[in-house]
């Protein structure tokens, strides 16, 4: 995902000198600036694979058992309980979560680099 | 009715008028100061995306379709989930304003500018249409105004709004727009739940009938179904026939109604159905995947994706967070819309449910956007229902406006960039952009405006959901690449938007995806957007890790 570009299309040698592998040799911290963006791909991933699966599994569960609907609780419906109540505050604790580790990602990166 | 209408408008344009401030110069048109909080910024995202759709649309849907609509609400909230964790910090600290200026930007290309601003003004056009749509079935049903004034009012205000002002005038507008809305949601709510408790506890789930006598007029020529034989009181055209307020025995099946025709329906009597919604009896009203559309189920999946990768696309909501101080602020800021959203979407359901049951004859109308507006008085007759209903107009009206300045504005900021920009160019757009849905809003033969606004979604999570995704976290993006993913990707998504905006529904799997496309467009521009790429991977722009970088890093590094 966040490897360099190496040029190895045949031909370009001929239209030109080779591209030098962009930036390495200007940003030294390059190792560090990819490891810190693997990190945030990272908890991206895990936010959005609760997401997805919440999405795909929901919908898939009451197409299965079409009987749920006849559950009720609270005098409600039990597709209409989760539906209307139950996803929302995934989403919000979810969020929450996710900005609270990203930026302690982002802490451990400028950290360690501040005079002590 | 009219002086409802009035003051709801009044208060809107007022809450607008003093939250506006002038210009120091013209490039402030399209870049408000970075100085909003991300409670503020907050605010006024979500106000920009409670749009005329979803305030009015959802609950419409709902009384209408039922169970399977309660998937809207979760995946756009979940969309800003999405946004929040791939696009939001990136961009922010990309420095560009517009996904124009983000794509010029991060693939070094004029190519990718236009193609990426033809699909902003394609979204925008999608997103402005149902605005319209909704004004225009809003004032024809509270004031039986003609549709095409709603349209002019709309037009009118945006103008009003941002011409002179700019993007600085709405951010303040925006804001207090969310809280008038949600208030507007709320207070009806909490109320019209304490007197459907007290009064009684029917399950709406019953097939709708007329609770009490009502007349019910019609405002387009239209088809409707009856079930059962009913006697009504009929004046005006029914069948072809004229009819002065006569007892009309009426056989179960379709009948014509002329516009115009006033029919009286007794109490008790079955609603009839516009021939455009498939009568939902009982159960299937309230069980999800049985309201008679073909291929349920994966029209679910193909919305939810839509509008789960679609918001990250939306031009007028990324743009917004460009008035956070840095990344994190902007992160933040999403973080707040998933909350504020969560609350407002609490609310759509239960209006669709007391819709079934004290304004059934939308069914046979058709208009279900209206519903909201006319609860309040079908639930509270007398001072508190039309108290009521200036809550909710005014909240509407915040809707229509709100959400068509920011579309508008941040169309034509992308758009004018491209030429040139200065502030004339910029009306220019902005008059452009506005022209477009309006030509649209007269052609078009969809009557739910929820319906019309997931076609937006589409096409923007076809198309620029992509782009975003994969500029900011894939380094081998090639501009080729770039443009070959919007084109396979947004292309057929908006040949599948007008189709269904011009042709109307059609039945089985083709119909299915053109209402629906993005199970099959959005793989398709990721492909494209990723196989281009990989073919042209010569040609990756050299400042690739530079941009990285400068996405990615806190901007307090040492």
């Amino acid at each position: 995902m966040t490897e360099r570009v190496t040029v190895t299309v045949r031909g370009a040698r001929r239209r030109g000198p080779r591209r030098r592998p962009p930036d390495e040799h200007l940003e030294p911290g390059a190792a560090r600036v990819r490891s810190l963006i693997r990190t945030q791909a990272r908890l991206a991933l895990a936010t959005l694979t609760i997401v997805f699966l919440l999405l795909a599994g929901l919908p898939m569960l009451f197409a299965c058992a079409p009987g749920l609907s006849h559950v009720r609780l609270l005098g409600v419906r039990l597709p209409w309980l989760i539906l209307c109540g139950g996803v929302q505050p995934v989403w919000v604790v979810a969020a929450h979560r996710h900005v609270r580790l990203a930026e302690r990602a982002e802490r451990a990166f400028t950290e360690p680099a501040r005079p002590e | 009715m009219i002086t409802v209408v009035a003051l709801a408008l009044l208060i809107a344009s007022l809450l607008g008028v003093s939250a506006r401030t002038r210009p120091a110069h013209a490039c402030d048109l399209y870049a408000a100061s970075r100085e909003v909080s991300p409670w503020w910024n907050a605010s006024a995202i979500s106000g920009e995306y409670i749009s005329a759709a979803a305030f009015l649309g959802m609950a419409g849907l709902v009384l209408a379709y039922g169970a399977d609509m309660l998937w809207l609400p979760i995946g756009a909230a979940a969309g800003h989930v999405v946004l929040l964790t791939l696009v939001t910090a990136p961009l922010r600290r990309s420095g560009a304003y517009t996904l124009s200026d983000f794509a010029a930007w991060r693939l070094g290309s004029r190519t990718v500018r236009h193609a990426v601003s033809a699909c902003v003004v394609v979204i925008g056009w999608f997103y402005l249409l149902p605005q319209f749509q909704g004004a225009g079935v809003t004032l024809s049903v509270i004031s039986g105004l003609p549709v095409w004034t709603g349209w002019v009012a709309v037009v009118v205000a945006v103008g009003v709004m941002i011409l002179p002002g700019g993007m600085r005038s709405i951010t303040g507008m925006q804001a207090v727009q969310f809280w008038l809305k949600l208030i507007a949601v709320v207070v009806p709510g909490l109320i019209f739940l304490a007197v459907w408790r007290l009064q009684n506890d029917a399950d709406a789930a019953r097939a709708p009938y007329f609770h009490r006598p009502t007349t019910v007029t019609a405002g387009t020529s239209a088809g409707m179904r009856l079930t059962a034989p009913a006697v009504l009181t009929v004046r005006g055209v029914v069948d072809g026939r004229h009819h002065n307020g006569e007892p009309v025995r009426l056989d179960a099946g379709t009948h014509r109604v002329r516009a115009g025709a006033r029919l009286r329906f007794p109490a008790g009597a079955a609603v009839p159905h516009t021939d455009q919604l498939t009568l939902l009896r009982g159960d299937r009203w309230a069980t999800p995947f049985s309201g008679g559309r073909d291929h349920p189920l994966a029209a679910t999946y193909s919305v939810l994706l839509s509008v789960l990768l679609g918001t990250m696309g939306l031009p007028h909501l990324v743009v917004r967070f460009y008035s956070n101080a840095g990344g994190r602020a902007a992160r933040r800021t999403a973080k707040i819309v998933v909350l504020m959203l969560a609350a407002f979407y609490l609310f759509p359901a239960l209006f669709g449910t007391l819709g079934r049951l004290y304004t059934p004859e939308l069914l046979m109308t058709g208009e279900t956007d209206a519903t909201l507006l006319m609860l309040p008085h079908r639930i509270l007759p007398g001072l508190a229902g039309d108290l009521l209903t200036i809550l909710v107009a005014t909240g509407a009206f915040a809707a229509f406006a709100s959400t068509s300045c920011g579309v508008v504005v941040a169309v034509s900021g992308s758009i004018s960039g491209n030429f040139g920009g200065g502030a004339s160019g910029f009306r220019l757009s902005a008059v452009i952009t506005m022209a477009v849905p309006l030509l649209l809003a007269v052609l078009t033969c969809v009557p739910q405006s929820m319906a019309l606004i997931t076609l937006a979604f589409a096409v923007a999570a076809s198309s620029l959901c992509p782009l975003l995704v994969l500029g900011v976290w894939w380094s081998r993006l090639t501009p080729a690449g770039a443009v070959a993913g919007v084109l396979a990707g947004g292309g057929p998504a908006t040949a599948a938007g007008l189709a269904r905006i011009l042709g109307g529904q059609r039945p089985g799997w083709l119909g299915m995806l053109i209402e629906q496309p993005a199970l099959v467009t959005v793989p398709l521009g990721f492909a494209a957007m990723i196989g281009v790429s990989l073919l042209t991977r010569a040609t990756v722009p050299a400042h690739t890790h530079r941009a990285m970088a400068r996405m990615h890093l806190p901007e307090d590094r040492p």
